[in-house]
C-alpha cells in the first residue's frame, strides 16, 4: 500500500465574495494509497466538500478558487493544471459521485447516453462498444434488467438506483480514484448499507482508491482504512480508522464520537458538542475549536497549533499534545 | 401519442363554434354599411336596399348567421362582397406568401435568437453578453415598419439586392422576413439566456463536468435541451401571431399576404372575407398550441401524454 496515487499538500482554497476573503480550505495536507479508503470527516462549513472539489478542479462557475498548495496526481499537479488537462482527468482517471442522486442525473436524456457518453469520451470506443460496457456496468452495480434501464429516463428510477447509476457512470472508465461526497447521505439506511458494500465491492475488484467524504462516523466505520477529520477549513487529526475510534486524540474527535448514541445504553439526553462552527467573521486567532473545547487553555486563544505526531505517532493538532496526556 | 391529438382536435371543433358566433357579432357591430360601400357614395337608397336584399343583409342577424353557419358546414366559406369572388379562392393564394413569411423570419430569429442566446449565457457578464443584450433590447425596441423602411433604403434601393415591394420571385421575401425576424429573435434571445444560467445551476451539469465535459459540450450536450422548453413555448406564440399575417410589414413591403387582405377587408367591410380570416387564425393558434404541446413531449420525456 506504499504508493501514492494522490498528494496534496497546503491546499489553500478561497471564495471571494463582495470582497469578503473566506478561507474555506486553509492548508490542507493528506494523501490517498493506491487501493485505500480515506474518510475526510467534518460537520457542514469544515471545508471537506470544498476540498473535494478542489481536486476535481470543479470550483469553476463558483466564487472558489485555489490559492495556494500542491495536488500531485502521478506527475501532473491538478491545483496548477489546465482546463484542457483536467478534461482529460474528469471521469476517466478521477471521478465523483454526489450527494444529490434525485438531481445529479439529466433529466431529458435516456440513462444509456448518459452512461454511454463519458466511455465515448474517454475510451474512443464505437457506440456499440460503449453501449455493452455501460450494460456490463449497470449489471455489476446490481441493477436489475440493466438492458431495459439503458432505454429508461432517470425519473423512472428510485432514488437508490439512481445512485447505483451513477457509480456505474463513475467506475465505467475504470478511474484511479473515486471521490464520493456524502454518496449516501440523500438515501435511506438499508439502501445506504447496500451502496456502502458496492461500493467495497467495487473498490477490492478494481484496486481503485476512494476519497470518502462524509459526516456520517458511520460510513467512516463501515468503508475506511484511515481518516482525516475536518474542523473549520483545517484538519484537527488524521488516524487509521481502529485507533480513531479506540482512542480519539483531538478533542474535537472526541465530541463527535461521543455524540453518537450506543446501542442499548439509556440516555436522558444525547450528548452533543456546545456552540457552532467558527463563521469567517468569528473566527478564533488562536486554536479554531478553542470556544467549544471543554480543555481550552489560556494558550490556545493566542496560538494556533500545528498538526504533529505526538510521541505514539498519532497525528492531530492540539496544544495538549505538549501538556501531556489530557485523558 | 396519436389518440392524444386526436383528441385535441376533436375538442378544437366546440371551440371553433363559439368563434364563429362571437367573429359574427362583433364583424356584424361595426359601424358602417357594406350594401353603401359595394354601390358607392353616389347610390341612391332603393339601389343601396336592392344590394343589401341581394347579398342577403335584409334578413335578421340570427338567419343571417345560420344562414353561414350552414355554409360554413359545407365548406363554403361565402363570396367577397368586394370582388364577387369564392372567400377560399382568394384565401388559398394569400395564405402561401403570408405561411412561407411566416416560416422564414421565424427560421432567422429562431437561428440568431438562440445562437445569441447560448453565446450570452456561456460568457455570461463579458463584454460578448452585455453586446448581445444590447442588440436584444433594440432589436425588441425598434419599430418594425422603421426597420422595414431602413433595410429597403440600404438594399433595395442604395444596394438593388432586393425588390422594394411586391412578390415576383423569393428576394422578395427576404428582406420582410428578417424585418420581422428582427423582434422575434431579440424575445427569444432574451428567453434562451435566461433559461440557460437557470439550467446551468443544476446538479447534472455539475455531473457533466465531472465526467470531463468541455463547456461548449457541456452547454450544446446537456444544457440546452433542458433549456429549450421556455424557449418553444415563447417561440409557438409568436408563429401564430405572424402567420395571422402582419398588418404593418405587409404594408410597408407591397406583400399579398393574409395581413394585407384583412385591411383591404376592414375598409370595405367585407363581412364573409373578415369572418374567413378569423376563423382562420383562430385554428392556425389551435394547431400551433397542440403542436407546442407535442414538442414538450419530445423535449421533456417527463410531460407524456398517454391518454
Amino acid at each position: 500500500m506504499a504508493e501514492k496515487v494522490l498528494d496534496v499538500v497546503d491546499l489553500e482554497t478561497h471564495f471571494i465574495s463582495d470582497g469578503k476573503v473566506v478561507k474555506a480550505v486553509d492548508g490542507v495536507s493528506f494523501h490517498l494509497y493506491k487501493g485505500e479508503t480515506l474518510g475526510i470527516v467534518g460537520e457542514s462549513g469544515s471545508g471537506k466538500s470544498v476540498t473535494s472539489l478542489s481536486v476535481m478542479q470543479l470550483l469553476r462557475n463558483t466564487p472558489g478558487k485555489i490559492v495556494g498548495g500542491t495536488i500531485q496526481f502521478g506527475t501532473l499537479d491538478i491545483a496548477h493544471a489546465s482546463d484542457k488537462q483536467m478534461r482529460k482527468i474528469r471521469g476517466n482517471q478521477i471521478s465523483m459521485i454526489f450527494q444529490e442522486p434525485m438531481t445529479s442525473l439529466n433529466p431529458v436524456y435516456k440513462i444509456g447516453r448518459q452512461l454511454t457518453e463519458g466511455i465515448i469520451l474517454h475510451k474512443n470506443v464505437s457506440k456499440k462498444e460503449a453501449t455493452q460496457r455501460a450494460q456490463q456496468m449497470l449489471e455489476k452495480v446490481g441493477i436489475p434488467r440493466a438492458k431495459q434501464i439503458l432505454n429508461e429516463y432517470p425519473h423512472q428510477l428510485s432514488g437508490g438506483m439512481r445512485q447505483r447509476v451513477m457509480i456505474a457512470m463513475a467506475m465505467a472508465c475504470d478511474p484511479e480514484i473515486l471521490i464520493a461526497d456524502e454518496p449516501t447521505t440523500a438515501l435511506d439506511v438499508t439502501i445506504q448499507a447496500q451502496i456502502l458494500e458496492l461500493m467495497n465491492e467495487l473498490r477490492e475488484t478494481s484496486q481503485t482508491s476512494i476519497l470518502m467524504i462524509t459526516h456520517d462516523l458511520g460510513v467512516v466505520a463501515e468503508m475506511c482504512d484511515r481518516v482525516v477529520v475536518m474542523y473549520a477549513g483545517q484538519i484537527v487529526e488524521e488516524a487509521p480508522i481502529e485507533a480513531l475510534f479506540a482512542q480519539p486524540k483531538h478533542p474535537y474527535t472526541q465530541g463527535l464520537l461521543a455524540s453518537i448514541p450506543k446501542l442499548g445504553e439509556e440516555v436522558e439526553e444525547l450528548t452533543s458538542i456546545s456552540g457552532t462552527v467558527p463563521t469567517p467573521e468569528t473566527m478564533p486567532s488562536g486554536c479554531r475549536f478553542e470556544p467549544r473545547c471543554p480543555y481550552a487553555m489560556a494558550r490556545c486563544k493566542e496560538q494556533n497549533p500545528v498538526l504533529k505526531a505526538d510521541e505514539d505517532g498519532r497525528v492531530y493538532r492540539c496544544w495538549l499534545q505538549e501538556e501531556g496526556s489530557h485523558e | 401519442m396519436l389518440k392524444f391529438i386526436l383528441k385535441r382536435i376533436l375538442q378544437m371543433i366546440p371551440i371553433l363554434f363559439v368563434v364563429t358566433i362571437v367573429v359574427f357579432l362583433f364583424v356584424h357591430m361595426i359601424p358602417g354599411n357594406p350594401a353603401r360601400i359595394v354601390a358607392g357614395a353616389d347610390a341612391d337608397q332603393a339601389t343601396v336596399e336592392m344590394i343589401e336584399k341581394k347579398l342577403g343583409l335584409d334578413k335578421p342577424i340570427v338567419e343571417q348567421y345560420f344562414v353561414y353557419i350552414g355554409n360554413l358546414a359545407k365548406g363554403d366559406l361565402g363570396t367577397s362582397l368586394k370582388t364577387n369572388e369564392p372567400v377560399l379562392q382568394e384565401m388559398k393564394s394569400r395564405f402561401m406568401p403570408t405561411f412561407w413569411l411566416t416560416v422564414w423570419s421565424m427560421l432567422f430569429a429562431v437561428i440568431v435568437g438562440v445562437g445569441i442566446g447560448i453565446l450570452s449565457a456561456m460568457k455570461r457578464n463579458s463584454f460578448w453578453d452585455y453586446l448581445g443584450m444590447f442588440g436584444a433590447v433594440v432589436g425588441i425596441s425598434i419599430p418594425s415598419f422603421w426597420l422595414g423602411l431602413l433595410l429597403m433604403q440600404w438594399f433595395s434601393v442604395k444596394l438593388g439586392w432586393f425588390p422594394t415591394t411586391g412578390l415576383d420571385s423569393w428576394q422578395g421575401y427576404v428582406l420582410p422576413s428578417i424585418t420581422l425576424g428582427v423582434g422575434v429573435a431579440a424575445i427569444i434571445a432574451r428567453f434562451t439566456r435566461s433559461a440557460l444560467i437557470d439550467v446551468l445551476k443544476e446538479d447534472y451539469i455539475r455531473t457533466g463536468r465531472a465526467k470531463g465535459f468541455s463547456e461548449s459540450k457541456i452547454m450544446i450536450r446537456q444544457a440546452l435541451k433542458n433549456a429549450m422548453v421556455p424557449v418553444v413555448t415563447m417561440t409557438g406564440l409568436q408563429f401564430g401571431f405572424l402567420l395571422g399575417g402582419s398588418v404593418v410589414i405587409e404594408t410597408v413591403f407591397g406583400f399579398p399576404g393574409l395581413g394585407s387582405w384583412l385591411i383591404d377587408a376592414v375598409a370595405t367591410r367585407d363581412y364573409p372575407v373578415i369572418q374567413a380570416e378569423i376563423l382562420l387564425f383562430s385554428l392556425e393558434f389551435l394547431l400551433i398550441n397542440l403542436l407546442v404541446d407535442v414538442i414538450y413531449g419530445f423535449l421533456n420525456p417527463q410531460i407524456r401524454y398517454d391518454d
